[in-house]
C-alpha cells in the first residue's frame, strides 16, 4: 500500500513534468535565499557576539592621576547594571602586550625603548558590556565623569555590522515572501493539473472502494516530494559552496580580520536544514492536501 | 438482497430518471436488465454504487441502507460491488498486469498476495500471456476482459456490468457472458444490463425490462412483445 502510495505519487509528477519542475525550482530558489540569509545572519551574530565579548570599551584618565585615584574613579562610577567585567590595565601591562602584538617579541626592536615606557600614564580599564547594543548610550555616560581622558571603541563596525545584518533581513523576508507566494500557486497548481489528468483513475478507485486516504495521499506525498526535492537540493548546493564563497568575501573585502573568523558551515547547517526541509516540506504538504481535497470527494 | 422501494430520480426539475421504482434481487441471481437507450439504466446501476442519491425511496442492498450509509463506510460497502464499465474504463498508461493489481493495491492487499491473485485471474478471463501489454495494444474483447478480470479479483458479491457487450463483436461477446455466467456460478450475484436482445434470447435468465425509468416486464427470458421484436427483425 505503501509501495502504491508512491509509485502513485512519482506518477502524478511525472505527468506534468513542467509544472513540477517549475514547483521544485521556485521552491528551491525560496530556500536557496533563505540559506543565504541565514548563513550571513548567523555569521554576522556570531562577529558581534565575539566583539561583545572580546573587543571592550577602553577608558584613558588623565594623566596627572595616579593609579589609586583611577582604581576609585573605577569603582565608584563604572559598574552599572550593563557591566559585565572590568579590569584594570597597568601602563607596563600595555607596553608588554604592545611589544608582543607589533614587535612580535623581537628584543632589538624593544630594546630601543629601553627603560622607557612609550605608553607611560596610560594605565586604562577595558570594560566588557553584557550587550553591545547598550554601548553608546554607556560610553555617553562614561565621558561625563571626572578624571576621564578618553573612551575608544569600536562604534561604527557594529554599527555597520547590524545595519547590514537589518538590511539582509529585511531584503531577504521581502524576496523569500514573495517567492513562497509564487511557489504556493504553482504547488496548488501542479497538484490541481495532475487530479484533473488522473480524474478518470480517481473515480476508478472512488467506485472500486478506495477510501479517501487512499485517494488523496498520493497527491500529498507528492508535494511533500516536491518539497523535500526543492530543499535538499540547495541545501547541498550551500554545503559544497559555503567554503569557497566565504573565501572569495573575505578576499574581496578585506574583512580578514584576525578575531572574526568566519562560522564553519558544520556549526549551523543541521539547523538550517531542519529549518529549511521543515518548512517547505509541511508549506507543500499542506497546499497539496487543501488542492487535492477540493478536487476530489467521495 | 438488493432491493429498491418506491425510487424516485430526478436529474432535472420535474423529469423523473426514475420514477416510483420498484425491484427485489435475491442471492446468486444473474438478471438482464433491459431497456432503450435513455431508459433510465445506468441510473439504476450509479444508485447501486452509491455515486446518486435517489431524490426519495429507499435502497437497501445486504445489511446496508444507501441513504444513511456514512460517508466513511461507502468504500466497504463498494468493495462488495465489482463493477464493469460501459467503456471499459481501463488506465491507459498501466499495464494489465497492474490494472488488475490496482483493484487489490487501493484495498491494502500486501503485493506478494496481489501477484498471486493477479496471476489466477487473468488465467480465468484467458489473458494470463499478454500481463504485460497496455490497453491500446488489445482488442476491444480483450479489454473487456481485463475489465472483468479487475472488478472479480476482489471476489465481490455482486457483479454489475454497464453494456458489457456494447461495442463487441459476437465472438468476443460470447466469451464474455460466458466469463459472466461462470462468475455467477461461483455465486456471485450478476446484474448485466444491455439493450442486445439477441443475447438476452438465448440465456434463459431473469430479464427486467425498463422503460421510461418504470419497469415494466420483469419475465424469465424476453417477455412477448420483445420476442415478437427479435423474430421480425
Ligand atoms: N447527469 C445527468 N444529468 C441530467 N440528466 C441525465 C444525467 N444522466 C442521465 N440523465 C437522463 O436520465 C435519463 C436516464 O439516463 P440513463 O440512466 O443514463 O439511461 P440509459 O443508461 O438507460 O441509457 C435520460 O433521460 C438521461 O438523459
Ligand atoms: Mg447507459
Amino acid at each position: 500500500m505503501i509501495k502504491f502510495i508512491f509509485k502513485t505519487a512519482f506518477q502524478n509528477l511525472g505527468t506534468k513534468k513542467l509544472f513540477t519542475f517549475a514547483s521544485i525550482c521556485t521552491i528551491a530558489c525560496s530556500v536557496f535565499i533563505f540559506c543565504i540569509f541565514f548563513s550571513v545572519v548567523t555569521n554576522i551574530r556570531t562577529f558581534i557576539h565575539t566583539i561583545e565579548t572580546t573587543i571592550g570599551i577602553q577608558v584613558f584618565f588623565d594623566e596627572e592621576l595616579n593609579e589609586e585615584e583611577i582604581k576609585q574613579i573605577a569603582n565608584s562610577n563604572f559598574l552599572t547594571e550593563d557591566v559585565k567585567s572590568m579590569r584594570y590595565i597597568s601602563s607596563n601591562e600595555a607596553w608588554e602586550y604592545f611589544k608582543k602584538e607589533y614587535f612580535n617579541d623581537r628584543d632589538e626592536l624593544a630594546k630601543a625603548f629601553e627603560g622607557d615606557n612609550p605608553l607611560a600614564n596610560s594605565s586604562s580599564y577595558e570594560i566588557l558590556l553584557y550587550n553591545i547594543s547598550k554601548q553608546e548610550e554607556y560610553v555617553n555616560y562614561i565621558k561625563t565623569i571626572k578624571g576621564v581622558r578618553q573612551v575608544n571603541y569600536s562604534s561604527s563596525l557594529i554599527n555597520v555590522l547590524t545595519n547590514i545584518n537589518l538590511g539582509i533581513s529585511y531584503f531577504s523576508f521581502v524576496l523569500m515572501f514573495i517567492l513562497i507566494i509564487i511557489a504556493i500557486i504553482l504547488i496548488s497548481n501542479t497538484i490541481a493539473v495532475a487530479s484533473q489528468y488522473r480524474k478518470n483513475e480517481c473515480e476508478i478507485m472512488k467506485l472500486i472502494g478506495a477510501t479517501n486516504f487512499m485517494i488523496r495521499s498520493p497527491f500529498v506525498i507528492g508535494g511533500l516530494l516536491m518539497g523535500f526535492f526543492g530543499s535538499i537540493i540547495p541545501l547541498l548546493v550551500i554545503y559544497l559552496l559555503y567554503n569557497y564563497i566565504v573565501n572569495i568575501v573575505l578576499e574581496k573585502t578585506h574583512l580578514i580580520l584576525s578575531i572574526l573568523r568566519p562560522v564553519s558551515i558544520e556549526y549551523f547547517i543541521f539547523d538550517m536544514a531542519s529549518i529549511s526541509l521543515g518548512v517547505s516540506m509541511f508549506v507543500c504538504g499542506f497546499v497539496s492536501y487543501i488542492t487535492i481535497n477540493r478536487h476530489t470527494d467521495v | 438482497m438488493i432491493l429498491f422501494k418506491n425510487v424516485n430520480v430526478k436529474y432535472e426539475k420535474d423529469k423523473y430518471a426514475i420514477k416510483d421504482f420498484s425491484l427485489h434481487i435475491n442471492e446468486g441471481e444473474f438478471v438482464f436488465i433491459v431497456g432503450k437507450t435513455g431508459a433510465g439504466k445506468s441510473t439504476i446501476l450509479k444508485l447501486l454504487t452509491r455515486e446518486l442519491k435517489p431524490n426519495s425511496g429507499t435502497i437497501r442492498v445486504f445489511k446496508h441502507n444507501l441513504d444513511s450509509i456514512k460517508n466513511s463506510k461507502l468504500p466497504y460497502y463498494r468493495r462488495k460491488l465489482g463493477i464493469v464499465f460501459q467503456n471499459f474504463r481501463l488506465l491507459n498508461d498501466r499495464s494489465v498486469f497492474d490494472n488488475v493489481a490496482f483493484a487489490q493495491e487501493i484495498i491494502g492487499v500486501s503485493s506478494f498476495k496481489i501477484k498471486k491473485r493477479v496471476i489466477k485471474v487473468l488465467n480465468l478471463v484467458g489473458l494470463r500471456n499478454k500481463y504485460k501489454k497496455f490497453p491500446r495494444e488489445l482488442s476491444g474483447g480483450e479489454q473487456q476482459k481485463v475489465a472483468i478480470a479487475r472488478a472479480i479479483i476482489n471476489k465481490p458479491d455482486i457483479l454489475l456490468a454497464d453494456e458489457p457487450t456494447g461495442n463487441l463483436d459476437e465472438v468476443s461477446t460470447n466469451e464474455i457472458i460466458d466469463l459472466l455466467l461462470h462468475v455467477n456460478e461461483m455465486g456471485t450475484t450478476v446484474v448485466v444490463i444491455t439493450h442486445d436482445l439477441h443475447l438476452v434470447s438465448r440465456l434463459n435468465k431473469r430479464v427486467i425490462r425498463i422503460n421510461d425509468g418504470n419497469i415494466i416486464s420483469d419475465t424469465i427470458g424476453l417477455d412477448e412483445e420483445l420476442t415478437e421484436y427479435i423474430n421480425v427483425n
